[in-house]
Parts: C-alpha cells; structure tokens; sequence
C-alpha cells in the first residue's frame, strides 16, 4: 500500500475502521504464528544440539555447533522403521474407515428427507461429547473380549469411532451447503443413484473430505493415550509411544534423541499439509454450521 | 406428447400446495403456469417431472398412467432455475452425463453434443466449467443437457429469471424459436406475466394451489375468468372500483356508465388503465387530479384521485400526453372495454376478445 492511499484510509472515516481491523488481524496472526512457531524452532534447534549442550544456562538458541549425532543414536534405540510404518497403518486406516463410514452417513442425513433424520444426526453429535477418557476403561474391556487389544485394527476401530461423529457433523454441514437440485438433475435424466453419488456430489464434496482427513490423521497420528493402553507388544507401538522411551529410561530424559525422533514424526504432517493447504483452507472457508 | 393431469393434489404436512388442479396439454403446445410466489406453480411442475409424489390425482404421458413412475421411465427434462448444473464438469460432459448412463454408445452421444450445441451457441464453450462461463451461457448449457435427451415434455422453472433484463428479452425470443424447432411439448413456470404473455400458446394462472384459467394469452387478458386473474394479468393492474348495478347502469362513488347485460349482481366494476383517457376538458365522465406522474417513453402512467372515490386509479397514457402533479384533469371510460365482478370475485361480463383485423383487399 503506497503512502498516499494509507494516508486517505486514515482520513476517510470508514476505512478507518478497517484499517484498525487489519492491523488488529495481523496482530493476532503474529501472535499466533509466534505460539506455533517457537515450539517447533526449539523442537528443531535442540534436536541439532549435543547433550552437553542442552544443559547449558542461558540456552543456545541456535545450536553452536550443529549434529546429526542425536538422529543417528536415537534410530538406534528402537525399531522406528516398524514403529513409522505402524503410525502410517493406524493413521491411515482410520482416516479411510471413517471417511468410508461418515461420508454417506452425513450425505444422507444432509440431504435426503426421511423418518427421525433429525435424531439420527442428534445422536451423532452426541458422539461429539463424550470424553475419550471415559470411554478408555470400558473400551479396552470390551475390545479384550473381542481380541481387538494389543493390534491395530484395534486401534483402528477404536479411533474410528471417536471420530465418526465428528466427521458426520462436518461432512453434513458441508452436504448441505452444495447446491440444490443437482441430484434432482442427475434424476431425472435417469443417471443411477450411486453414480450420481459417485461422480456428482464427491467431487462437489472433495474439500470438506479432504478437511476431515486432515483433522483425522492428525489427530491419530500424534495420539498417545489409547495407542500407550491398546498396544503392548513392543512391535505394534506407534512413534508417539515409542517416543516415551526416552523419558526415564535411564532416569533422565534425553531431549536432543527425543527432540529428533519427534522431528522426524512431525515432518509427514507439515508435508501432507504443504500439498493439501488450498483443499483445507477450501474447506475451511466451505464451513457453515448451522 | 399429449399430458393429462386430473385432480392433481399435492400436500407438504399442512399445507395444500396444489389442490385439485386439471387441464390437458397438447403435443407440441407451449404452456406457461404463471402465478405469484407459493401458488403451486413448481410444485406442479415437480409432480409432472415425478420429482414430487402427487397426494392424490392422475398424470398421463401421451395416455399413458405415469402418476407413479419414475422420473426417467416419464421422459421428460427439467431446467431449473438455479441450473443446477454439476460445477466440475465442463460444459461438454454435464451435457453427456446422463446419457452415458443409458446404452447410447459414445460415438452418438458427442455427435448429439456437439449438434446441441451448435444449435444454442456455445460450441466453443464446450471445454470450459460452468464457474467460467457467463450466466446466459450457463443457461444455454443447462438448456443443452435437457436436449440432448430428446424428451416428450420440456419442464422448464423459471428459467430466466437469473438473468439480467437484457439478456432475459433475448432468451425470451431464443427459447420461442427453440420451440418452433424442436416441437416438443413444454410447460413453462414464471412468475413474469409479460414472459408468460409473449411465450405461451396458452397461460394456466395459478393462485393458492388452484388453476384459475388456462387460456390462450389474448382471452386471458381480454377475459380474465375471475377478479384475481384480471389484476395479475396486465401492466400496470387492472383497475378494481366498488360499484352497484340498478336499472341499467353501473354507479360508482363518482359515476354511472350504461351496464351490459347480465350482470345485475355484479359489486366490483374492472377498467384497465389503458381504457381510461384524460383530457383537459369537461366532457368526460368524471374530474380527476393527477397524483402522480410516471414518465416511461412510449407511453406513461398517471395516478389519479378521482372525486369522489376512495380507490385511487391508474391511468395509461400515449406517449406524447405529459402531466404534472396537481392538475385537474376529466377522466372518459372506455364502457365498451369493461369488466363486472361478482361478491365472490367471478367474472360476469367481460369484453370481447381482440381479434386479428382482416387483411385490407387490394
């Protein structure tokens, strides 16, 4: 913005207001930025420093002499390969069976007229308020009983169902935003029912889809509680798991090896988000709970 | 192909949203259902696209039972108003789409593309999405995907009414001519009087779920079968006067003109404003001050508070007659152009119907 344009803002009464406004927005997204970003810088700084370094006071904020050293020891210490692609498996399948699930549950409950719609969807945002940790304890009885508990279908299972309501009380709200009339169109030009679900209204959906999945698997793949309870053999640990093996282990924490491990953990998501941003924020910006 | 519909009747809970509505349409006719808003209108047009069950009555498809059919097994096409056409197509596939769900094999469906296409202007529109085209091209497409089909009834909803009033003039004329060619039954719904005036070869007016009339465009402007479709039909509306009949003549509040036959019962007196003319003289029926004066071009419209009458009227002028507020002016009725109105708003005498004047012999 040049300075005559921002001086006449200023004069003009009305985009003074709204110069207020964007400051204020920027303002906050600084702020915000900042929250996100300094955690992860130190996650990152520490992981590159030795573990003479780490006990320093004051701190280093940029490591000294930087190391790939706490990588290097920290893949030793347990089968992280495994343990990566166990995260993928669990994240993944959730991801899928959820969306496979809610995606024509909410299609249906958005935008088909039928007997108790209104309660069936009530019942789903009911999902919505229960804690997960009640459901810990009656949960791993059960899934015992079932031969569900220490695999990962368990897991699966079990993260697919805390997420069903949450995924039907998004994908509804998107569904009911598409434009009327489109199925009505497919009808009558005689296109069968699964193919105008198919072809028509997933592709019209494709934003508020790819919107759940983010927050599906972002949510299962840094999940602790249920994966620490559900697995116990050593193989089937996820990384967020495995990660707690640096803490007491040996009394101490090793924070550079667990600052790396944790690095490398994160790096899948910021790249998956990286691809995904436009259909995310489209998402986003599709919203409109009502 | 001829449509039958007999004591169709469709409620939503509570609501009657079509009540006992009858007519036969011909093969080939161009019939406008025209209505104001909530009068039942789509909601027919949904039962004849089988989109809507009906609650009760019967549909028949050139006399064939379709009340229970559904929608493809009835062969028509519908246009809706907000096009509804699939965003993430392009034009060319949104035009395919449902023929490819049929056994027509692919060689036939892009040359019928293609053809349609050519025929409504946007065959270099073909590769584009309907995010990139203009509202009228969208209209065009939308119209597209309903030719290609080949349907016995075209249904279309207020297919106009999305576009600027230009554009709406000159799709008006496009779809008459798309009719001339494709001569295949249609029933247009709009709540444009002047569309459903232009278009038609007869209007069917619609009011709280109930037919009203259908008749060619002329006879339901000339003879308007009750009180509501004389004030719908024609602008600026008819004029509505309190008025008594006794001993051959029509009194009102403020004059008495010579009463037609038959229509000694008659409470309200119907004029439209281009049967009234003013004139700055004294020899017209009754004096008149002008209220408010609406310049439009071609012809213009006054306001008048007649002495006398509580009901202000309307008049329509020629283009060259100017007024200004405040002027007295003497208002003569056209008595040969009257309507007469029972107490329950049914017509007892309207004039005749406008007729084409015979060619003058060389």
């Amino acid at each position: 913005m040049s300075v005559a344009t921002r001086i006449r803002d200023v004069v003009s009464g009305d985009s003074d207001v709204r110069t207020v406004t964007r400051v204020g927005t920027i303002g906050a997204l600084t702020v915000a930025t900042i929250l996100v970003a300094i955690p992860l810088y130190w996650m990152v700084a520490t992981s590159l420093k030795t573990s003479v370094q780490i006990g320093v006071f004051p701190p280093y904020l940029v490591p000294p002499t930087p190391t790939i050293d706490p990588y290097v020891d920290a893949l030793q210490t347990g089968p992280w390969a495994q343990w990566f692609l166990n995260t993928v498996v669990i994240s993944g399948g959730s991801t899928l069976f959820v969306l496979a699930l809610a995606t024509p549950a909410a299609y249906v409950l958005g935008r088909r007229e039928f007997p108790a719609r209104k309660p069936i969807y009530v019942l789903f945002i009911g999902i919505l308020m229960i804690p997960a940790q009640i459901l810990l304890i009656p949960m791993y009885t059960l899934f015992s009983r079932l031969g569900l508990i220490n695999t990962r279908l368990g897991l699966i299972v079990a993260y697919s169902a805390f997420f069903l309501g949450f995924v039907v009380f998004l994908l509804h709200s998107f569904f009911t935003n598409l434009p009327d009339n489109v199925e009505d169109a497919a009808r009558i030009g005689g296109v069968p029912e699964w193919r105008t679900f198919l072809r028509v209204i997933l592709p019209m959906a494709k934003p508020g889809i790819a919107t759940a999945a983010i927050f599906v698997f972002v949510f299962t793949w840094n999940e602790f509680l249920f994966a620490l309870t559900f697995l116990q053999t050593q193989d089937l640990y996820t990384i967020s798991v495995g990660l707690q093996q640096f803490q007491g282990l040996r009394g101490t924490v090793v924070y550079n090896q667990l600052f790396a491990m944790s690095t490398l953990a994160t790096l899948p998501l910021m790249i998956a988000f990286a691809l995904f941003s436009e259909q995310f924020i489209k998402g986003m910006a599709g919203l409109n709970f009502k | 192909m001829k449509l039958e519909i007999e004591n169709l009747r469709k409620e939503f809970g509570d609501l009657v949203a079509v009540d006992d509505v009858s007519m036969t349409i011909e093969d080939g006719e161009f019939v406008t259902f025209v209505g104001p808003s909530g009068c039942g209108k789509t909601t027919t047009l949904r039962c004849v696209a089988g989109l809507e069950t009906p609650t009760s009555g019967a549909l028949r498809i050139g006399g064939e039972d379709m009340t229970y059919a559904s929608p493809e097994e009835r062969g028509t096409a519908f246009v809706f108003q907000d096009y509804a056409l699939y965003p993430h197509m392009t034009a060319r596939k949104n035009m395919s789409f449902a023929l490819e769900s049929t056994s027509m094999d692919s060689e036939e469906i892009s040359q019928r593309v293609e053809e349609t296409a050519e025929m409504l202007g946007i065959r270099e529109h073909l590769d584009q999405t309907p995010g990139e085209l203009s509202g009228g091209q969208q209209q065009r497409v939308a119209l597209g995907r309903s030719i290609v089909r080949d349907p016995k009834i075209f249904l279309l909803d207020e297919p106009l009414s999305n576009l600027d009033a230009k554009l709406r003039v000159q799709m008006r004329a496009e779809l008459q001519q798309l009719h001339r060619e494709i001569e295949s039954t249609t029933i247009y719904v709009t709540h444009d009087q002047e569309e459903a005036m232009t278009m038609s070869d007869r209007i069917a007016i619609l009011n709280d779920g109930s037919l009203q009339q259908i008749a060619p465009p002329e006879v339901a402007y000339s003879q308007p079968a009750n009180e509501f479709v004389a004030g719908f039909i024609g602008s600026p509306s008819m004029n509505f006067v309190e008025c008594t009949v006794a001993d051959g003549s029509v009194t009102t509040g403020a004059f008495s003109v010579d009463a037609p036959g038959g229509a000694e019962t008659a409470t309200t007196l119907g004029i439209r404003p281009e049967n009234l003319s003013l004139g700055h003289g004294t020899d017209g029926h009754v004096d008149a001050e002008v209220a408010v004066f609406e310049q439009v071009g071609s012809f213009n419209i006054v306001y008048l508070e007649i002495d006398g009458l509580n009901e202000e009227v309307v008049a329509q002028v020629s283009g060259e007659q100017q007024f200004d507020p405040g002027d007295r002016v003497s208002v003569t009725v056209d008595t040969d152009r009257m309507h007469l109105f029972a107490d329950d708003g049914e017509t007892l005498h309207n004039p005749p119907v406008f007729t084409k004047q015979p060619a003058a012999a060389e």
